[in-house]
């Protein structure tokens, strides 16, 4: 098996109001995997994501992304992942390229290698037709796809991708899934959270299933599908994710 | 070396976000101003003084650093653009002293098209370089009222509409146009915490060409430390 990429222990986080969105959750991601996390809506997915992603400070518990102290190192941490957040906003007035060069400096590159960097993401997002855009022009699914961009500049070793295809269309969504399994072949550790089952199914390795912000179930298809039948909570008939996602939920709910 | 990498690049962004809006820019940071220094002209039997005219640049200065400033972190804030730049391995200062320096220049770009606009007036003011630190140490302090706003603020239309009015509020309330002797006592002391009093002052007497502007310097150099300490403080890089 190979290393963890990132690891979560017994990370809690409990809001001012009182509200537990995360209860010690325990879980590694290891380098090159691709870890979906579904959940309903309010179950703590995008909670854990922000934690992972340094952008909230967590209660309790620790978080090391490739050795680095998540918690402590913020900073150092956002050198090496790229996120694609749930409701991050583009800059209406600038152009495709204008983003992805920015966001490339951003990123601490050179101006030749960011340059480089945003001819390979242009390409890798089918974004060519439309780079000298103004992003107020775009379709939400491609401004979707910009954000996407931008979280795959400087090639990343890890990448977080909160809902990243929600609102794009099936024709959409199938190219992003064809960018994340070449990344996938690359090497990238992966988290994506996702509402779609389908998703999840195709693209990854394993599945994590949270809900009132606990995980109540980690493995692959066939280990969720194991847990459930010895659980009680499937028959032999019932294979699919979705029969999987929703006995566990509803068991546990 | 990186911190002022990552502010200049901040700054730039917002440069090339906001060039479609460069004319309606320019006719604000003239109109308003300009027709405050014409009001109080008006007002005064039509007597153009330097004091108004530094009430009207301070007034610029004022409208367009906390405005500008405030609204540019509302709407990163609120429309969700402060999220994809939190991404980036960027300090919150670089961050916020990019945004900072974006609304500092328009605000000066505004205080100076005043000194300009005052030719028309016939009033020749002293102009030297001793403006420029009377400016942003003017422009620094008021940094920490927008930010305030846009950390606390519930909705974007609340800090929005507290940005408006003390950005052109203060200038009224603090002795600026008039002596600090008209005032209410209440008012008067209040004053007398607030950056305009002190900067009014100072920009009165380098445009009169007098000397002795150091106690003021002083003061706005203090009022600019602590915002400076409240910077980092009050941008919620990390939520808690």
């Amino acid at each position: 098996m190979m290393p963890a990429a990132i690891r979560i222990r017994g990370l809690s986080k409990r809001y001012r109001s009182g509200i537990l969105a995360n209860a010690n959750l325990t879980l590694n991601v290891h380098e090159g995997e691709l870890l979906a996390l579904l959940g309903p809506n309010g179950s703590g997915k995008t909670t854990l994501v922000r934690q992972v992603t340094t952008e909230m400070r967590p209660s309790e518990g620790a978080i090391e992304i490739m050795g680095i102290d998540a918690v402590r190192h913020g900073q150092r941490v956002k050198e090496i992942i790229g996120v694609v957040p749930q409701e991050a906003e583009l800059f209406e007035h600038l152009t495709v390229e204008q983003h992805l060069f920015y966001f490339a400096l951003f990123r601490g590159l050179g101006r030749p290698s960011a340059r480089k960097c945003v001819e390979n993401a242009i390409d890798e997002l089918q974004l060519g037709e439309r780079r000298k855009d103004i992003i107020k022009h775009l379709s939400s699914g491609l401004k979707r796809r910009v954000l996407v961009a931008i979280a795959l500049l400087s090639d990343p070793p890890v990448l977080i991708l909160d809902e990243p295809t929600t609102g794009l269309d099936p024709g959409s969504r199938r190219a992003l899934w064809q960018v994340l399994l070449e990344r996938k072949r690359r090497g990238t550790t992966m988290i994506l959270t996702t509402h779609y089952l389908e998703e999840a199914e195709l693209l990854a390795d394993r599945i994590g299933i949270l809900s009132h912000g606990k995980l109540i179930a980690l493995g692959t298809l066939s280990e969720l599908r194991g847990k459930a039948r010895v659980g009680g909570l499937l028959d032999e008939s019932e294979e699919g994710l979705m029969e999987v996602y929703f006995r566990f939920i509803e068991e546990k709910v | 070396m990186k911190f002022i990498r990552d502010v200049m690049l901040v700054f730039w962004l917002y440069v090339q976000e906001s060039r479609s809006c460069i004319g309606y820019f320019l006719l604000s940071a003239v109109l308003l101003p300009g027709g405050l220094l014409l009001f109080t002209t008006g007002v005064s039997e039509g007597r153009p003084s330097l004091r108004l005219l530094a009430g009207s640049m301070l007034f610029a200065l004022s409208m367009l650093s906390i405005m500008g400033l405030g609204s540019t972190l509302l709407e990163d804030r609120f429309r969700g653009r402060l999220k994809l730049i939190m991404t980036c391995p960027i300090a919150a200062s670089a961050y916020l002293a990019g945004v900072f320096l974006f609304a500092s220049c328009q605000s000066l770009i505004s205080a100076f098209l005043m000194l300009l606009f005052a030719h028309f007036l016939y009033l020749t003011p002293h102009v030297t370089w001793m403006l420029l630190p009377v400016a942003i140490l003017t422009t620094l302090p008021l940094s920490a009222i927008s930010l305030i706003n846009a950390r606390y603020a519930h909705s974007i239309y609340q800090a929005s509409l507290l940005n408006d009015m003390i950005g052109t509020g203060i200038v009224m309330i603090c002795p600026v146009f008039y002596a600090a002797e008209i005032l209410p006592a209440p008012l008067r002391y209040l004053s007398m915490v607030l950056p305009p009093t002190y900067a009014a002052d100072a920009l009165l007497k380098v445009m009169s060409g007098e000397q002795g502007i150091g106690f003021d310097l002083a003061v706005l150099a203090l009022m600019s430390c602590v915002a400076l300490m409240l910077w980092p403080r009050l941008l919620p890089w990390r939520d808690e």
